[in-house]
């Protein structure tokens, strides 16, 4: 409690509030454009946080980073284009809900859910880290294997209408996931003899090229074709009525839990939370049928769990000095460079500091509404704008977007390749998400699986005795694919009794 | 009149351009320093802090370029092509330079660079988890011995430094212990401390950070801050002294004396207060090394690196 009260002082003075306040709103706006993301925004302040005080300087970052996160819904819901991965299971229900008029209050849901998401897991920071981080210790390449495999079953939730088409999109994904470097030894792979391409494909510049190019794209062929105006219109932003959350609060509240949990195992990162809870949601809402038609549960269910991760990122980067993702990296950087070493000892060394970076990502969260307000005021204006000049906008912030991640002019040709990708996969009515779902989780798990396989010397047998948490995630993985079959069997079987 | 005056103008322009040779001492515009790795990492926080100095010692702006991806080795090909005027650098690390030729084709040779000054060097120890069966040198070694096989150790990708430097090692006593490759520190840290490998070698600061088990250091010094970790002479074991560094680098062919300038201008920011007090933060050893000493001494590094990477099969 003191510690609380320690922390409390260190964070609540002019300098690191202020820092706060414009780490979120510089969140926001990187997180809303297209094209550009956490990791954009916390590179543009790292070189301003070596001149501040450490707490000043992790609360600048610790905003920036809970606002990119959110800041990418609004893009989502407005323009169908995720600002960041983490954002990308939000166009499924967000754009729907826009364009059938309802864009603000489509932005008060993501609005709410995030900041709910983000407050729950910074709870969890708060009473459950060094514990959480135990478990993570427990993750080793076989449980992580199991898990990703887990989430790869989000392919078959997230591409309904047909399942040949989703896997297929899951496995394009998947071999873009193996250009470049092979893990384990080295070698190039799928390169072509082109060198840029050894550092394998960037998931923002295929991610950018492949939602919100296209998008540029299929809207030319609208605006050109029918004349028609701006397609969708938003005066700002409505917050959900609490009435209106009956029945949706258990989702909320998985949703977070399963952002936190995914956050505190090191290397899944947000945009993998974001499409197991949206899976999640589909396959157990009350509201399932409406999903992917504009359906507030499948605004929730992705945004809750993208801002749960940023506190559940936290617990290993705090409690074992292990970043979770880019992000984390950054901010444990950032301390090295101000004298704290962390690493196993930082919570017992300066608890203060830990529980002002708590204390911090709580205002953070609250500071989303509203600066989230006003952001959405900036972009209902933006969109006010005509398609001719929207549409070069967009492009332009795509490409730099892409570019400024690597420098590399290589990920310029990915995201204009995949724009044109993008066009033919909405062509044939091929879903997206399946193949940002191979890419996010393919590498980690390719490493992970040969990981697994060095480790048990290839034995199956060692798999799945000696890991007892990969054997239960290997069963939910089995009951989830084979549980659509057995209902479908089932429903026929009562139907013909039915019949008779 | 008007030739009058265009050579008035003409004559003055001269005169201007004159004074200004006489005044263009390198660098009279930013200076581009390529950093192989992301924004955040040990190389980019090392490197950013050291072209900020160095930029305010030869009042010029210094601008880090993060070129990131496969080791590093994008950002070291975007050097190599560079023009050799002095305007675009390179903060690079042992593993991009003197371990990654070795392993694959890439689009330059491995000396096409120019070495301008070594920066930091640490050494570097093996070390295993918390909870191991042993608790010294001596101690792994026999369950080694016995158990041949069994123990994994990893590394923060293949090629790498703590790969090759640990595989020598066991290579050394004629053990078998299996390498399971990580994706990078972080996650080789996370393999070793969740019990999954045994043992990872990487700059001590690892030890106090991570709550690890050192059990010797390469090398013959021995480590002020662990006087009882036994160094791999003290132990009698012929393995060479593994370091991670990091070194300064321009295009082959630089100009003389824009190499001259930069090397007196990074000695003067390595020995700085400032410099001394970022690396006590850091836990890095500052180490300078002139560029005709970092020349032989990168020479040395890659030769030994591709000689291991020829015995173990790693040379492609």
């Amino acid at each position: 409690m003191e510690y609380l009260m320690s922390g409390m002082a260190l964070i609540m003075t002019v300098g690191a509030l202020s820092c706060l306040l414009i780490g979120v709103v510089i969140g926001v706006i990187v997180g809303a454009l297209p094209g550009l993301g956490s990791v954009v925004g916390i590179t543009l302040c790292l070189p301003f946080t070596f001149s501040m005080d450490k707490v000043s300087a992790i609360a600048l970052l610790l905003g920036v980073y809970a606002g990119s996160v959110y800041g990418g819904s609004i893009s989502a819901v407005l323009i169908n284009t995720p600002g960041t991965p983490a954002s990308a299971a939000t166009c499924f229900d967000g754009f729907p809900m826009a364009k059938s008029g309802h864009s603000e209050k489509a932005l008060g849901w993501a609005t709410m859910a995030s900041v709910f998401g983000g407050l729950f897991s910074c709870a969890v920071l708060l009473f459950a880290a060094p514990q959480l981080a135990a478990l993570a210790m427990k993750f080793g390449p076989v449980e992580t294997c199991a898990l990703i495999l887990l989430g790869l079953t989000c392919i078959s939730t997230v591409s309904e209408k047909s399942q040949f088409k989703g896997i297929f999109a899951g496995t394009v994904g998947l071999m873009l996931s193996i250009v470049g470097q092979d893990p384990m030894t080295g070698d190039e792979r799928f390169t072509f003899n082109f060198f840029a391409l050894s550092g394998g494909m960037d998931l923002i510049a295929v991610l950018v090229g492949i939602f919100a190019l296209s998008e540029v794209f299929i809207r030319i062929d609208i605006v050109v074709r029918e004349n028609v105006g701006n397609i969708i219109k938003c005066s700002g932003l409505i917050l959900p009525r609490l009435a209106e959350w009956k029945g949706r609060f258990v989702l909320l509240l998985k949703s977070s839990i399963i952002g936190s949990l995914i956050g505190v195992l090191p290397g899944t990162g947000s945009s993998a939370a974001a499409f197991i809870s949206y899976g999640e949601a589909k396959r157990t809402s009350p509201r399932k049928e409406n999903m992917g038609k504009g359906e507030p549960d499948g605004i929730i269910a992705p945004e809750a769990a993208n801002n749960a991760v940023t506190g559940g990122a936290l617990v290993p980067s705090l409690a074992l000095g292990l970043p979770g993702d880019a992000v984390t990296a950054v901010m444990l950087a950032t301390l090295i460079m101000h004298g704290v070493t962390p690493g196993v000892r930082l919570m017992v060394d300066s608890p203060d500091i830990v529980y002002s970076i708590f204390i911090a990502l709580c205002i953070a969260n609250l500071l989303l509404i509203p600066i989230g307000y006003l952001v959405a005021k900036g972009f209902a204006w933006m969109l006010k704008l005509p398609e001719s000049l929207l549409l070069p906008i967009i492009s332009l912030l795509c490409l730099l977007g892409s570019y400024s991640v690597r420098n590399s002019f290589v990920d310029l040709w990915t995201t204009v390749i995949m724009g044109f990708v993008g066009v033919i996969f909405r062509y044939f009515k091929i879903p997206l998400a399946p193949l940002v779902i191979g890419l996010v989780l393919g590498m980690q798990f390719e490493i992970s699986l040969r990981q697994s396989l060095i480790i048990t010397n290839g034995s199956l047998q060692s798999m799945i005795f000696d890991h007892p948490i990969a054997a239960g995630l290997i069963v939910a993985v089995v009951f989830l694919l084979l549980a659509p079959v057995i209902k479908n069997i089932l429903g026929r079987k009562k139907e013909a009794a039915a019949e008779q | 009149m008007l030739r009058v005056i265009s050579c008035i103008f003409g004559v003055c322009a001269l005169l201007c351009s004159l004074t200004a040779q006489a005044h263009a001492a390198y660098p009279e515009r930013p200076v581009t320093v390529i950093v192989g790795f992301g924004a955040g990492g040990a190389t980019d926080i090392m490197g950013r802090a050291f072209a900020e100095l160095l930029g305010k010692e030869l009042g010029a702006t210094f601008i880090i370029k993060n070129v990131a991806g496969a080791g590093g080795t994008i950002g070291a090909a975007e050097l190599a092509k560079a023009d050799p005027d002095g305007y675009t650098l390179g903060y690079l690390p042992v593993a991009t330079m003197s371990s990654q030729p070795n392993l694959r084709k890439l689009p330059y040779k491995w000396n096409a660079f120019t070495p301008i000054c070594l920066v930091t060097n640490n050494p570097v120890v093996l070390v295993t988890h918390a909870k191991a069966p042993w608790k010294t040198f001596q101690e792994a070694v026999e369950h080694l011995k016995q158990n041949p096989g069994k123990y994994f150790f990893t590394s923060s990708s293949p090629g790498s430094s703590p790969h090759i430097s640990q595989q020598a090692l066991f290579a050394a006593l004629g053990l078998k212990v299996n390498h399971m490759p990580s994706k990078d520190s972080g996650s080789a840290i996370q393999a070793l401390n969740s019990g999954t490998v045994q043992f990872y070698a990487d700059p001590p600061v690892i030890i106090r950070q991570f709550g690890l088990v050192g059990l010797a250091v390469f090398g013959d010094k021995k480590l002020p801050e662990y006087p009882d970790l036994p160094t791999m002479k003290e132990l009698g074991i012929n393995v060479p002294a593994f370091t991670g560094w990091h070194g300064f680098w321009g295009p082959a062919n630089l100009p003389a004396d824009v190499l001259s300038r930069l090397e007196e201008a990074a000695a003067k920011v390595i020995a700085s207060e400032e410099f001394r007090q970022l690396c006590a933060r850091t836990d890095m050893q500052a180490s300078y090394l002139n560029s005709a000493e970092f020349t032989k001494f990168f020479e040395s590094e890659y030769a030994l690196y591709s000689k291991y990477a020829k015995e173990f099969g790693l040379k492609k």
